[in-house]
């Protein structure tokens, strides 16, 4: 037993590590936009150069013309700055679209080839439709931070000391009011943001909330119909909104009190500036700075003060950039968990294999214990039950020979030799509930495999029973499946999934429950291509189908664990 | 345009808001102008009357004190500005989805399905969220540059004639047209976007989902070189779109420093004084402040407008059924018959039931059966009211179903359906749908019932458990369990059972059975109609009705129909063999 302080101090290191872990995820996807990212920077400390030239054409234009003199060669100079100036803002957004573009496709290839590796026991463990979003819209939460976030870090450190500087050069004291308030203005952002920032961090977690009840609801009003309570549930949305926006209300009261630091502060310095420099000019100061100012240093100051504080605007602009990105890394982070090799491959099956369970075990990575002391022998060219109750361990059995389940206690043997890589590529795999992919008819019996002979996909088509009622359908085996094209039944996407082991000549085929969601007649139709199928095959079938039983040659009894 | 007025009109009771966050809007923004431009023409005419040896009434003085209540107001007004948009935003996005809710909950499911409900419950909210930016990003930004433009106008006008016309014509074109051109040529990429990334989740969706199928034939690379192309063609669409809001921003920023140029140089070609000039260009310089906001303005309007139409035309969509104006009573019985009913899906080329009778009394135990798509979900439908009937009568206690509330009949009526679905809140509010005033004891008894008491009280905040989306924590087998608590609770005489035990295992299976057959021995008048293809539930039953496409291919009870040589025992040719494994 743990102390309580002892429990809350492990749990504090444990969130501590975590956000190492996103830290380090976040810096690693960030060399593949590295140099786009360094680009983008560059121009966004550009931009305070020109941005310079500008102000002091301005300024000297109205100079010019208070001393009765042309003011165009001035009004040039501010031209051409501000025109360079916004080129370079344009190049700086782009090449930072470009450094977030660059990581995302990165991330997305990367995850993808990272969760095939990790096979499908990380697709499992969570909801698949979660494990796609992640790919998705996980991938995309990390934009924000590597296109606009990290490009502007160092604008921020760079381009107010080069405003900085040329202020200095021109008038100590204007340059004394932007050195005083930009550490100010940091110090007093962070005071009250600190507490401010967090509060609103829950805030928009439950805003997220709030507008995943309203969508859920939403969703569910079948539901809520079926039990008349479409009307107390809207009531519930009512009450729900309302304690949100009081509660967010007092949170955004503090949280905005930072920006309006950022405001007082921008408005402070310009208004500073504006009433020293007139009062300069009028030579009214009250005390006497050592400098004097003309017209056009003057107006050079105050049109430079409120560009001084834009970069620390953009970056609170951006800030919950980087919360999207951590959101986005966290929900990443297990394809990226642990060691990913790739694994050697097996030995080639021509022929029908010989397969061998001895006291074979398994353990999944999670301490989940999902097979003991299995023995049996699926003879080559037969077809071998596992029967038994669910949780007996019939689908690990299958797994195992897959690589999908580790092998952690006993053996198998292929054909009298001991099996030491995953049947990957050497064996079909039929599940319960058989995918349909997004493509045709022919790309789910090839899995997109473009080398396979068209003869060779019919024959597997027909054999399998395919053709039965892709006939019918308007661009036969060339009909487009998946969600926004033609849906097949549970019955006819089995005997898709069989007719993708004959199209490559699979000699061993593991079929899981493959008639569990089938009727009576679904069954005994993919049943009836089995049984063709199976010849000059070894079929290995987890079921607890007694129609299923009638084709087998041999059943394995498992027993439940206890 | 009047689908804009019409939204805007739902947010009337707010309005007071609303014209305090934009009023505010305005102040901010004019005391910004007024910041920079009054500085500007402070320090030249300091300038000049410096040279000039001060006096001849300038009132330095007065200037400078409005120089810094510029500054206090600029920020205050930033500050109270930003508190009442958000305010009335939350109250106007309130008061949006519960309207948005009240429209489509009478359509659910019947007119939905029909449209593909996921496809557009998602826009749906979409499209809340697009309406949201109505007042915040459209709205409000539109109205403060007005008054900014207005402010501006004047003050030229007063001050510096010349420069009135240049600087508001440079104005309009870089913050109206060039940004509302823009957004109508994204329009194509956007739309290009939206569906490159469909297609790039539904790579990743058959990665993910399919991975053990994919892995087994080496099919899992092809798929992610897929993924990676769908991917790629989603960011070129991105980027083309990026594009388009880079060239506004480039505009928008060479803008400010230019019309300063324009307004001050058309200014001092006029002949205006100096200080007049500096006056213009700082006017000219600071109201662009106005301008980035309109720009997203620009960018927001067509998806707006679009939204607010797609919600408009929703809410003029009609139930799919007809409610009577004056319901009848709902009978005190509760026998279910159905006569020689025919119903078509809207939309659909073949009748899905074809001329259905049956019957169900007080103390029946039906089972209905036949291979996917012979009409046995349609029939539910029906019975709950998500759908009418074409021709034929469906009585309950007697009296036909069109002529009760909806609301009467559905509360006779406990449905399980396949999908099991649970709302994303706790285990207890999840059953509390059924009973709003349903005590722990009544709780647990209904999940004892349902053999889902065990792993509730296993979970770690036992009814208090936050089943995640669609009851996401919780695995089928359970969330269908959870369901059938739930329909317990009800209390409703009839239950209608849609594959119950599906994703049980066979032990639990047989002990839902029991209980059930319980539930049933408790009152005699209690009923139940099973849809099934599992032998052991066939069992429980006594009589059967097999359909097949749409029609009643056999009828009577189940122990006479299996063996008869009919429909029945096409579908269950090992009844009588291995019906009790």
């Amino acid at each position: 037993m743990t102390t309580p302080a002892a429990s809350n101090s492990t749990a504090k290191d444990a969130a501590k590590a975590a956000k190492a872990r996103l830290a380090s995820l976040l810096k690693d996807w960030g060399k593949a936009g590295a140099r786009a990212e360094r680009a983008a920077s560059a121009l966004g400390v550009l931009q305070a150069v020109f941005f310079i030239a500008f102000a002091w054409g301005a300024a000297g234009a109205v100079g010019a013309l208070v001393k009765g003199e042309a003011p165009w060669p001035h009004l040039v100079l501010a031209l051409v700055g501000a025109g360079l100036r916004a080129a370079a803002q344009a190049g700086e957004t782009r090449l930072g679209f470009e450094a977030g573009a660059l990581v995302r496709g990165h991330v997305r290839r990367t995850a993808a080839e990272r969760l095939a590796l990790r096979g499908p026991a990380l697709a499992e463990r969570t909801d698949s439709g979660e494990t796609a979003s992640a790919l998705i819209d996980a991938v995309e939460k990390l934009d924000g931070y590597f296109a606009r976030y990290r490009p502007l870090m160092p604008v921020v450190a760079a381009a107010p000391l080069i405003m900085l500087a040329a202020a200095c050069t021109q008038s100590w004291v204007v340059g004394t009011i932007f050195l005083v308030s930009a550490p100010a203005l940091i110090f007093f952002t962070a005071l009250v943001g600190a507490g401010a920032a967090a509060a609103s961090r829950n805030q928009l977690a439950t805003l997220r909330r709030l507008a995943g009840r309203f969508n859920d609801r939403l969703q569910a009003l079948e539901t809520l119909n079926a039990f008349n309570a479409a009307g107390r549930e809207r009531d519930g949305l009512a009450d729900a909104s309302e304690d949100f926006r009081k509660g967010t209300m007092k949170v955004l009261a503090l949280a905005f009190l930072s920006s309006a630091v950022l405001e007082f502060f921008s408005a402070l310095a310009v208004a500073g500036t504006a009433i020293y420099v007139g009062f300069s000019l009028l030579g009214a100061l009250p005390f006497d700075p050592g400098e004097t100012l003309d017209i056009r240093t003057g107006l050079f100051l105050l049109i430079l003060a409120p560009e001084y504080y834009v970069p620390l605007r953009r970056l609170s602009a951006a800030y919950h950039d980087r919360a999207d990105a951590e959101a986005g890394a966290e929900a990443l982070a297990p394809f990226f968990d642990g060691e990913a090799r790739e694994g050697t491959a097996a030995k080639p099956l021509t022929a029908a294999p010989h397969v061998r369970f001895i006291d074979a075990g398994a353990v999944y990575a999670d301490g989940r214990r999902g097979l003991e002391g299995l023995d049996f022998t699926a003879e080559a060219g037969r077809i071998t039950a596992l029967w038994g109750a669910s949780g007996a361990g019939k689908s690990t059995a299958l797994k195992l020979l897959m690589g999908y389940a580790p092998l952690t206690d006993g053996s198998i043997e292929i054909d009298g030799e001991a099996l030491t890589a995953p049947l990957i590529g050497q064996a079909a795999w039929i599940a319960q509930r058989s995918r349909t992919f997004h493509g045709t008819l022919k790309d789910n019996i090839t899995l997109f495999d473009g080398t396979i002979p068209a003869e060779t996909i019919q024959a597997a088509a027909e054999a399998a029973g395919v053709m039965d009622f892709a006939a019918s359908l308007p661009d036969g085996l060339d009909t487009a499946l998946g969600e926004r094209g033609h849906g097949v039944s549970g019955g006819q996407a089995q005997r898709v999934a069989l007719a993708r082991a004959l199209a490559v000549d699979m000699k061993l085929l593991l079929l899981d429950e493959p008639t569990a969601h089938l009727d009576g007649e679904a069954e005994g139709r993919f049943l009836d291509a089995l049984k063709h199928a199976a010849k000059g095959r070894t079929v290995i079938i987890a079921t607890h189908s007694p129609a299923v039983r009638r084709i087998c040659d041999a059943v394995v009894e498992m027993e439940p664990r206890p | 345009m009047s689908d804009l007025r019409f939204f805007l009109a739902l947010a009337r009771p707010d309005r007071w808001w609303l014209r305090l966050g934009a009023a505010l809007a305005a102040i901010t923004l004019l005391s910004g102008i007024g910041l920079l431009s009054l500085s500007g023409w402070f320090i030249t005419a300091s300038a000049v009357a410096g040279a000039a040896a001060a006096g001849r009434g300038f009132s330095a003085l007065s200037a400078s004190g409005g120089v810094r209540a510029f500054a206090v107001t600029r920020t205050v007004g930033r500050y109270a500005e930003r508190m009442a948009t958000h305010e009335a935003t939350f109250r106007v996005l309130a008061r949006l989805r519960l309207w948005v809710f009240d429209q489509v909950a009478p359509l659910a499911p019947g007119r939905l399905s029909q449209m593909r409900s996921g496809d557009v419950l998602s826009r749906v909210t979409q499209d809340v969220d697009a309406l949201d930016n109505l007042y915040l990003r459209v709205v409000t930004p539109m109205f403060a540059a007005a008054c900014g433009a207005l402010a501006a106008a004047v003050a030229l006008a007063v001050f510096a004639p010349a420069a009135l016309v240049p600087v508001l014509a440079t104005f309009v074109l870089a913050s109206i047209v060039l940004p509302l051109v823009a957004a109508r040529r994204g329009a194509a990429d956007g739309r290009t976007a939206v569906q490159d990334s469909a297609v790039a989740r539904a790579e990743a969706g058959d990665l993910a989902g399919g991975l053990a199928e994919l892995k087994a034939y080496g099919g899992d690379a092809r798929v992610i070189e897929r993924l990676d192309r769908a991917s790629r063609g989603w960011i070129g669409a991105q980027r083309r779109l990026a594009r388009l809001s880079l060239v506004n921003a480039a505009l928008l920023s060479l803008a400010a420093p230019a019309t300063f140029v324009i307004g001050f140089g058309s200014a001092a070609l006029a002949g205006a004084p100096a200080a007049l000039a500096a006056l213009a260009g700082f006017i000219a310089f600071a109201l662009f402040e106005a301008a980035a906001p309109l720009v997203t303005a620009a960018e927001q309007y067509g998806r707006t407008l679009s939204a607010a139409r797609r919600l408009r035309e929703m809410s003029e969509l009609t139930p799919a059924i007809t409610e009577p104006a004056s319901p009848a009573q709902t009978p005190a019985r509760s026998s279910v018959t159905v006569s020689d009913v025919r119903f078509t899906y809207p939309g659909a080329p073949e009748a899905a039931l074809n001329g259905v009778s049956l019957d169900l009394p007080e103390g029946g135990r039906l089972a209905l059966v036949g291979a996917s798509g012979s009409g046995k979900s349609s029939l539910i439908k029906l019975l709950m009211r998500f759908y009418q009937a074409e021709t034929g009568e469906i009585t309950l206690g007697g009296a036909p179903i069109s002529t009760l509330s909806a609301a009467g009949v559905r509360a006779r009526f406990a449905l399980v359906d396949q999908r099991a679905e649970l709302l994303s809140t706790t285990v207890r509010d999840n059953l509390r749908l059924a009973d709003p005033g349903a005590d722990e004891d009544r709780i647990w008894a209904a999940l004892e019932r349902a053999r889902a008491a065990d792993f509730v009280r296993a979970m770690p905040d036992g009814l208090e458990t936050w089943i995640g989306e669609q009851g996401g924590l919780v695995s089928g087998g359970q969330a269908r369990r959870i369901a059938l608590a739930r329909a317990f609770l009800k209390g409703a005489p009839v239950l209608l059972l849609d594959e119950p035990t599906e994703g049980l295992d066979e032990d639990t299976e047989r002990e839902f059975l029991d209980a059930l057959d319980s539930w049933l021995d408790e009152d005699t008048r209690r009923s139940v109609l099973i849809v099934t293809h599992r032998a052991a539930l066939l069992e429980r039953a006594r009589t059967a009705v097999v359909l097949e496409h749409g029609r009643v291919a056999e009828t009577g009870v189940v122990t006479e129909l299996a063996g008869a040589g009919g429909a029945f025992d096409r579908l269950f040719p090992a009844f009588n063999k291995d019906g009790a494994a």
